[in-house]
């Protein structure tokens, strides 16, 4: 009883500003709500729509290729965070320098990003004066290309900080383990993969809920800055959508509501799978 | 201590008190309030403290002509977000007395919420300010009127660099091109001296479509026949004018004579403004640049060719309010409301914003000279072109369909998609609008 009513305070304020939009959100997805008065109660008929329209799957589509850059922002973060926590030469220096992109606003780093790969900008015109003029292209014209900027971009961003979580979690880690691989004569990469990564299991596993999270409810902002969801729908997001639908010029925000409840249990599950797997994963580690 | 401690208290209660009792004086004193966007401050306004703003020098010269109204301008620099609070709000205490919102579709939207002041609207406003028939429901005439044309007319088309031109053996001074078959002549003989014929963008809502391209469509089929395609009313694939104006677009872009980057290019306008393209597809918001860059001189502004030499309307472009002030159904008072919609488009009112705004008059009776605009020039030909416009498509569709055409004409203008294909999404989008 003392421990609810300790936590109660906060739990307050976590339901007022968490839940009542939430259960407002729920309520008004099964309206045809227009942003003017209460809407009409229209049951299930938004999320009919979003499942059997041909849209959403690109838009979930899109969010899962997305994913695939949790992997590699893991591996470059990690391996980054190893050469810093080996104190290797200036690494006071590319501590900072690592993580710069997570300090400058999203908006600003989508927007460098349309800038240097445009097809008059930096990266073609490098590309022509090397002789490789053959790859330059209209980076953000086609599907393949867009997606591959933006994903290199959301590696390039979240470098830093995977690299600061890496180091918080080798903190834990005695250095007389890495000390005692050395003496045995484990090379660097031997201990990358033998001792690193088995160790940060957890460390992983925090990074890898939380990215997948932030895809589906966070790069709108270097989506909206780089491609606005284009060609066509090739890189619309889910909540991409979702902004269109609450405050672009079609605003139909009941519908949105239904799409972010979507997607909100599209992230639960998504976390489920991910806690059991990596649960079992760190089972084994054992 | 005791005593100084009861007088605190008690000069805390008058405190109180006297508050209270002014609270309720100004509850019923209540202002006018008004929700403005960048139409109505521009960017060089927003660079001044508020008090220095032309509106808020308006509705001051407004307060001062009615004695005991009080005026109160809120600026939001994102309309949409805007027009999205003005829709929350408007059941409730909170919502404005006048709203600035996009004239079309985006202002039929919001019927149920904004007064109709078709029988208010004094007759001498009626004679003299342009747009009324965009303000009225879906464009129709004897229907209400949803608001006030407002911040000044637009005019869209082509700009020319006169420079480049005559390197080319052009002079669209004293020969333009009378159809788009002659220009895409011209661009012909302007790619082969080197130049890129076109600059043009889509800049995420179809820039150079809904600016150039669509006053072909518009010329053939009529801002009606656009406005019911997106009903689901008619089709897009069967629309002789859509079908056309798309195709002369693909075909210029088939041929070369756009940047290959048009979907994606963040800055066609410097493409012009360097002297690398002969014509920009635009509106008069850029001229303040291109006059600055390059020179009066040198750029000129050019209505879109007819579609053919027998098109049904001939010698338009895109252009209008593309602006409303519009009354909330939440006003106590819209009698006030409307006098100062009035007082704002009078002529002497309208000549400064539409000055602040870099626009064009939507007075018929503010000549070019009230303006300080000469006989010749980008701003004369603009000031002519303005008086001979056919409304935004874009503002003429319903939203659904407008977002739709923005998102995949880009596709459809570089050929990754073909007209048809464009046409067939398009009725595709209309019909699932009209179902819901």
């Amino acid at each position: 009883m003392q421990g609810w009513l300790s936590v109660l305070p906060a739990l307050l304020v976590v339901l007022g500003i968490r839940g009542y939009p939430l259960a407002f959100g729920l309520l008004k997805s099964f309206t045809n709500w227009s942003g003017i008065g209460a809407g009409d109660y229209i049951g299930l008929a938004n999320y009919i729509h979003i499942v059997t329209g041909s849209e959403f799957w690109v838009l979930l589509r899109n969010n899962l290729v997305i994913l695939t850059f949790i992997p590699i922002q893991i591996f470059v973060g990690l391996l980054v965070a190893v050469l810093l926590y080996e104190e290797v030469f200036g690494w006071r220096f590319f501590r900072v320098v690592f993580y710069i992109p997570q300090i400058i606003s999203s908006l600003v780093m989508g927007y460098l990003f349309t800038v240097f790969f445009s097809y008059s900008g930096p990266v073609n015109q490098i590309l022509n004066n090397v002789g490789l003029g053959f790859l330059a292209r209209e980076w953000f014209g086609s599907a393949g290309s867009a997606m591959a900027i933006i994903l290199f971009c959301l590696v390039w961003i979240n470098i830093g900080w995977q690299a600061m979580l890496g180091l918080g979690g080798l903190a834990a880690v005695s250095p007389s383990v890495f000390e005692a691989a050395q003496i045995d004569g484990a090379g660097f990469w031997r201990r990358f993969f033998s001792i690193t990564l088995p160790m940060l299991g957890r460390t992983i596993e925090y990074s890898c809920i939380v990215s997948v999270i932030w895809v589906f409810t966070g790069i709108f902002p270097y989506i909206f800055a780089m491609t606005k969801g284009g060609p066509g729908y090739d890189t619309t997001t889910l909540d991409y959508m979702i902004y269109l639908k609450s405050f672009g010029a079609v605003s139909k925000p009941g519908y949105a509501c239904a799409l972010a409840m979507i997607l909100l249990v599209i992230v639960m599950v998504f976390t489920v799978i991910q806690m059991r797997l990596s649960n079992r994963a760190n089972d084994w580690g054992q | 201590m005791k005593r100084m401690l009861c007088w605190g208290l008690l000069l805390v209660m008058l405190v109180g008190v006297v508050a209270f009792g002014t609270g309720g004086a100004l509850a019923e004193d209540a202002p006018l309030l008004v929700w403005v966007a960048g139409a109505l401050v521009s960017s060089a306004d927003q660079k001044l403290p508020q008090e220095e703003w032309v509106i808020n020098k308006l509705a001051r010269a407004f307060e001062a002509e009615n004695l005991g109204v009080r005026v109160e301008i809120a600026f939001f620099s994102d309309q949409i977000a805007m027009t999205q609070m003005f829709k929350a709000t408007a059941s409730g205490e909170d919502a404005p007395d006048i709203v600035n919102v996009w004239a079309g579709q985006q202002l039929f939207e919001l019927k149920d919420i904004l007064v109709d002041i078709k029988d208010m609207v004094p007759q001498e406003d009626r004679d003299n300010i342009l747009g009324w028939d965009i303000m009225s429901l879906d464009f129709k005439e004897g229907g209400p009127v949803l608001g006030y044309p407002a911040s000044g007319n637009e005019v869209c088309g082509f700009f020319y660099n006169r420079q480049v031109l005559a390197a080319c053996g052009l002079d669209y001074d004293a020969n333009p091109p009378k159809t788009v078959a002659a220009l895409m002549a011209d661009m012909k003989k302007i790619k082969d001296a080197g130049y890129l014929p076109l600059a043009a963008g889509d800049n995420g809502w179809g820039q150079a479509l809904f600016t150039a391209y669509a006053s072909w469509w518009v010329q053939v089929s009529g801002s009606e026949r656009v406005a019911s395609n997106s009903q689901g009313i008619t089709k897009f694939a069967e629309d002789e004018g859509f079908l056309k104006a798309m195709q002369a677009a693909v075909d210029m872009y088939n041929e070369g004579y756009i940047n290959v980057d048009y979907a994606t290019i963040p800055n066609e306008l410097e493409l012009f403004l360097e002297g690398n393209a002969a014509l920009l597809a635009t509106g008069n918001w850029n001229t303040d640049d291109a006059v600055t860059t390059l020179g009066e001189e040198n750029v000129g502004f050019l209505m879109p060719p007819d579609i053919e030499e027998n098109a049904p309307v001939k010698g338009t472009c895109i252009g209008g309010p593309g602006q409303v002030l519009a009354i909330s159904k939440t006003c106590k008072d819209p009698d006030t409301a409307l006098r100062f919609l009035s007082f704002l488009s009078n002529k002497e009112n309208m000549a400064q914003i539409i000055r602040s705004q870099s626009k064009l008059t939507l007075r018929r009776d503010i000549s070019a000279e009230d303006l300080g605009i000469g006989d010749a020039g980008i701003m004369r030909q603009e000031f002519d072109a303005a008086l001979k416009y056919v409304f935004w498509a874009d503002n003429s569709m319903v939203p659904d369909v407008n977002a739709q055409v923005q998102k995949l004409s880009p596709l459809a203008l570089t050929g990754k998609m073909t007209v048809a294909e464009f046409a067939a999404e398009l009725d595709k989008t209309a019909a699932e609008a009209a179902a819901q």
